[in-house]
């Protein structure tokens, strides 16, 4: 169910459109003005949600925001949002934001980085799939049969089918214009058992709809709650773990906050060094088969190629081969640091292998398989070392097999540390997410709304996880 | 320490803002909320008389909103909806801290919620006119008959030719008319920003006066006016103001996650006018809070080792582990796995076999209330119905859960058996007008004793064991039965009934249950303190501050680990 409607036929605005209303916002604005930029989101959505075998609710719509930041002279700038389009309400907030603007009389920071004069090379992306705006608009009819499959299988479903489309446009005085568009979906089930003593689950992230298979979602959550059915309870310990990308995905996503400059030159992440240039750049910080970069060009994940009013997002390599080789600087920072600057890597891919998690647990003597943890918080930041609980399916391995189910754990582990244990690594493919609001050291990004940016990391065997306690949860 | 947590609804930020939010990361701090309209500007540098109220849009008169909400529903109505109600609102919003600037933010949204056949639809938008509202009530009925078809097309396949038969027919609450504000003596953002300024500078001056130790203060307050209707006749106006102003003091020596921050009494999330920060007291609170803080980094540090212990929380701290415990546990929805592929499920079920039990220690006793000042406080909830206050856990038997509309039903033979008409607690929430009305967690307050109790005596027998101050949020798991505690705490040891030390390195990790029964006192009521932070539920997930006050408390035994 589209509000909006900005441009007929589409569930967000055209770039013809977007160029249209940016232009007209641009010209609201007073000349003297030394730099104007203005950005708009366009984002629709539709959700459905189901729990204990039926359909619980529908939720849908759209929301298009104006982002309009203007400087007077040097160091005197004003940024306003809104959501409400009338022609008079813009040139209202125009004008406050200009009206104040004027009156400071010189701004604390100036972080207009000096080469943003003339046209900048935005990455082109190819993110948007006709599929999932079809899906979009006639809502797939998929629910009563995955329902079915968990149902049949004795268990009680609950899961979640959202589909996004969202288009951005920037416009500023300099010159730099840049128009972007995606889709995303994503398609997840919990199984639990009547007597609620396990679960599994499944889930699937892509941006065309046609790659998601709900069949198989709900067929392999339903499967892994069955397997997971009477668990038993394991010693804690330091033990082997295979890991699903499902897993590895809520372990790994935190190493965003580490690759942060700023914090990391004041001690406050792994990747710090007491010496200069108090960061571990060119040190081995894990395995060397592990690579680790952001590009919004990426084909399986892949982002919006520009941010802060116009600058362009750059492909980042920040692990290269084991070795830390960039840290991510904003721009204020990168300017006093001489630094070039980029996005926090909320997106990005991890190198994989190509061993198949069958292989890693046919090789292994003995460890836990996890399906899936959640929970995760930052213990303690100068380590990364995080909590959590493992969930939905975690089972013991034993000379090569499964061989029971047990009871969950917490852990307490560092990507920092597990990624200087790895034994193998699977295929490396987009892992779905599924429930995750920010940890507390995330709060507040816009990057940990729903959908969240991939990231792109592969199934792996590690030694010596900490699985520190038994978990009686479900 | 509290979090509150800030959504930008664009793809990054204004540069200033991304700059005050990764500084204010950094600090320790993160502050904000949902926002689709925000100035960011220099507070220092803004010419006096200038009023957050000049810097935003004139609101809307609540009539305008009330015209809407009424559309919507005809419209609803027309279309053949069993059921519908809207939430229209308007809200506004105000940060400052001295170091960092100020924003000003503002956005105006609806939902409409409607039910035809048992399927249930929400449509959403920010388009303030009556085509649009029209247009989504229209859409959201369609959309209920598709979901009723599914519901039907599910039920066929399992064999069930009637609606749902564990679910029992939705009644919507009586008709409610009316309008209602929160009162308030001072409008916050009638108050000139300078002026605001100057009571932070002057907070923080306070601290600085105790040097080394140092004082950071941040002042946040959100306006909105909210109509709810349905298509049974509701049309209410609500309009609050709240209140999220926070004072920390730390020594100022160095810098880094060594340091104690010690928050002031009167740093709890509140309903209420700028009335709530002119209190004078709030400097002695802050001379306080420096005397303690400066204590604690006089205390010679260690690290204790790993194994089992008793503990002490403080009032804030109890107030933290009690909504993370069981607070989030008493929501009905969440009881009822309609959450279980997101947030999780619940400890505290199947509810008909767990009320009436001890969930906890017998020195537990619990309510729960929307009432003032709290920061939940409403004359309605986002389902039209007047909240209660009362007991939920009595003597650590559960007694009620929180409830809604939709998921109130369920425990109708326990309101039956103690001959108690079936209501809803009036928990239900809607994070924002467009958001989806979820159940949440209303104000729980903990009795405290009624002997004269400090933490001192609390302290006074134990051996040797732990003493935990301040308010971070302990990381808990999907079904609420385990909690950890790390950085976001200050740790003390106890030896022989004395603070000995402050500890680094360590944290801790407890099981629900056990550790709720293994509670043997309270402190009385000069050890009571609120907590507040925010906790996010459903997918898309949505964040709403949760509240509680509460009194230190005494328990048996808690897992000590070490983070080295």
């Amino acid at each position: 169910m589209i509000r909006h409607h900005i441009s007929p036929g589409s569930p967000v605005f055209t770039p013809e459109r977007g160029r249209e209303l940016a232009s007209k916002i641009l010209r609201m604005a007073s000349p003297d003005a030394n730099f104007v930029a203005v950005t708009l989101i366009h984002t629709a959505q539709q959700i459905t949600r189901f729990a204990n075998n039926r359909l619980l609710t529908t939720d849908d719509g759209d929301d298009l925001i104006v982002k309009f930041h203007t400087e007077f002279g040097r160091k005197k700038d004003v940024s306003i949002q809104t959501n409400q389009l009338d022609d008079s309400g813009l040139l209202a907030a125009v004008r406050r934001a200009e009206a104040l603007a004027r009156l400071l009389p010189g701004a604390a920071i100036n972080l207009t980085p000096p080469q943003k004069t003339g046209a900048f090379t935005y990455i082109p992306v190819d993110l948007w799939r006709e599929g999932t705006v079809n899906a979009l608009t006639t809502r797939p009819m998929i629910i009563p049969d995955m329902i079915d499959i968990v149902r049949s299988a004795g268990c009680i479903a609950a899961g979640f089918v959202g589909l996004m489309a969202r288009a951005s446009f920037v416009l500023n005085t300099d010159g730099q214009e840049n128009y972007y568009r995606e889709t995303d979906c994503e398609c997840t089930v919990t199984a639990r058992t009547p007597d609620g003593r396990a679960s599994g689950w499944h889930g699937q992230a892509n941006r065309a709809w046609d790659k998601i298979d709900p069949h198989l979602i709900a067929t392999t959550a339903a499967q892994v709650a069955q397997r997971a059915a009477n668990p038993s309870a394991l010693e804690p310990g330091r033990r082997t773990a295979i890991l699903s990308p499902a897993a590895v995905v809520q372990l790994v996503r935190l190493v965003t906050q580490a690759l942060d400059a700023n914090k990391t030159h004041h001690g406050m992440t792994p990747l710090a060094y007491k010496k200069p240039p108090h960061s571990k750049i060119g040190q081995r910080v894990m395995d060397a088969r592990i690579s680790i970069w952001s590009d919004p060009a990426d084909p399986d994940g892949g982002y919006r190629p520009d941010f802060f009013e116009g600058l362009p997002e750059p492909k980042m390599t920040w692990v290269e081969n084991g070795f830390l080789r960039n840290l991510a600087f904003d721009p204020e920072y990168g300017i006093q640091q001489g630094n070039a600057y980029a996005g926090l890597p909320w997106s990005f891919h991890m190198t994989g292998g190509t061993t198949p998690v069958e292989e890693m647990i046919k090789s292994c003597e003995e460890g836990i398989y996890v399906n899936r943890v959640s929970g995760i918080e930052m213990m303690h930041e100068p380590s990364g070392l995080l909590t959590g609980v493992t969930r939905d399916g975690c089972f013991y391995v034993k000379h090569g097999k499964i061989e029971r189910p047990v009871k969950n754990f917490r852990f307490t582990e560092s990507p920092f540390f597990f990624l200087n244990k790895l034994v193998s690594l699977g295929v490396s493919a987009r892992a779905a997410f599924g429930y995750t609001p920010p940890s507390q050291i995330e709060g507040g990004f816009r990057e940990t709304n729903w959908p969240r940016r991939p990231i792109i990391v592969p199934p792996m065997m590690v030694q010596d996880f900490n699985f520190n306690a038994l978990a009686d949860a479900v | 320490m509290s979090n509150a947590m800030r959504h930008d609804p664009s793809n990054g930020l204004t540069r200033r803002a991304f700059l005050a939010k990764t500084s204010l990361a950094a600090a320790g701090l993160a502050v904000g909320t949902r926002h689709l309209s925000a100035m960011t500007l220099d507070a220092r540098r803004v010419l006096a008389g200038i009023t957050p109220a000049m810097c935003l849009s004139e609101p809307r008169d609540p009539a305008v909103l009330r015209h809407l909400a009424t559309q919507a529903m005809d419209a609803a109505t027309k279309a053949g909806a069993t059921y519908a109600d809207i939430r229209v609102a308007e809200r506004q919003y105000f940060v400052m801290n001295d170091q960092f600037g100020t924003e000003l933010e503002e956005g105006f949204s609806y939902g409409v919620r409607v039910l035809i056949d048992g399927g249930w639809a929400f449509v959403h938008g920010t388009v303030p006119t009556a085509d649009a509202v029209v247009a989504a009530a229209r859409g959201a009925v369609a959309q209920a008959r598709q979901n009723a078809a599914i519901v039907h097309a599910t039920l066929s396949k399992s064999g069930h030719s009637s609606i749902q038969p564990d679910v029992p027919p939705f009644v919507p609450a009586p008709a409610v008319t009316g309008e209602w504000s929160i009162p308030i003596t001072v409008d916050p953002f009638a108050v000139p920003i300078q002026d605001q300024m100057a009571l932070l500078v002057g907070w923080n001056g306070t601290g600085h006066r105790h040097w080394p130790a140092y004082a950071f203060s941040v002042l946040v307050w959100r306006r909105e006016t909210r109509v709810f209707a349905s298509s049974t006749g509701s049309l209410v106006t609500q309009h609050f103001t709240r209140s999220r102003s926070e004072q920390y003091v730390r020594p100022g020596r160095k810098s880094g996650w060594s340091e104690p921050w010690v928050m002031t009494q009167s740093s709890v999330p509140r309903s209420g006018g700028y009335e709530l920060v002119a209190d004078p007291a709030i400097y002695d609170q802050i001379t306080m809070a420096a005397d303690e803080t400066l204590g604690y980094a006089a205390l010679p540090m260690g690290i204790l080792d790993v194994g089992r212990y008793p503990v002490v929380f403080d009032g804030a701290m109890m107030g933290a582990a009690l909504y993370t415990n069981l607070g989030l546990a008493l929501e009905m929805d969440r009881v009822l796995g309609e959450e279980a592929d997101s947030a999780g499920t619940s400890l505290l079920a199947p509810p008909m076999d767990v009320l009436g039990t001890a969930i906890a220690s017998p020195v537990l006793t619990v309510t729960a209330d929307r009432a003032l000042p709290s920061y939940a406080c409403v004359k309605w909830d986002d389902d039209g119905v007047v909240p209660r206050s009362g007991p939920v856990i009595s003597a650590g038997t559960l007694v009620d859960y929180q409830t809604s509309l939709t998921t109130a039903p369920a425990l109708a033979p326990w309101y039956q058996r103690h001959g108690q008409a079936m209501t809803s607690f009036g928990s239900a929430v809607a994070t924002e007008a467009d958001h989806p009305v979820q159940v949440r967690c209303g104000h729980l307050t903990v009795a405290p004793a009624q002997t004269a109790t400090s933490i001192d005596d609390l302290i006074r027998d134990m051996s040797h064991g732990l003493l935990i101050r301040s308010g971070g949020r302990p990381a808990t798991d999907q079904q609420l039965s385990s909690s950890s505690l790390y950085d976001n705490a200050m740790y003390f040891e106890v030896s022989r009934g004395r603070v000995v030390k402050r500890l680094m390195g360590n944290g801790v990790q407890w099981s629900t249950r056990p550790f709720w029964k293994g509670l043997t006192a309270v402190g009385d009521a000069t050890t009571m303190r609120g907590w507040g932070d925010d906790v996010a539920k459903g997918q898309p997930w949505h964040q709403t501050l949760y509240t509680t006050s509460a009194p230190a408390g005494h328990f048996k035994a808690i897992d000590v680990v070490s983070l080295q």
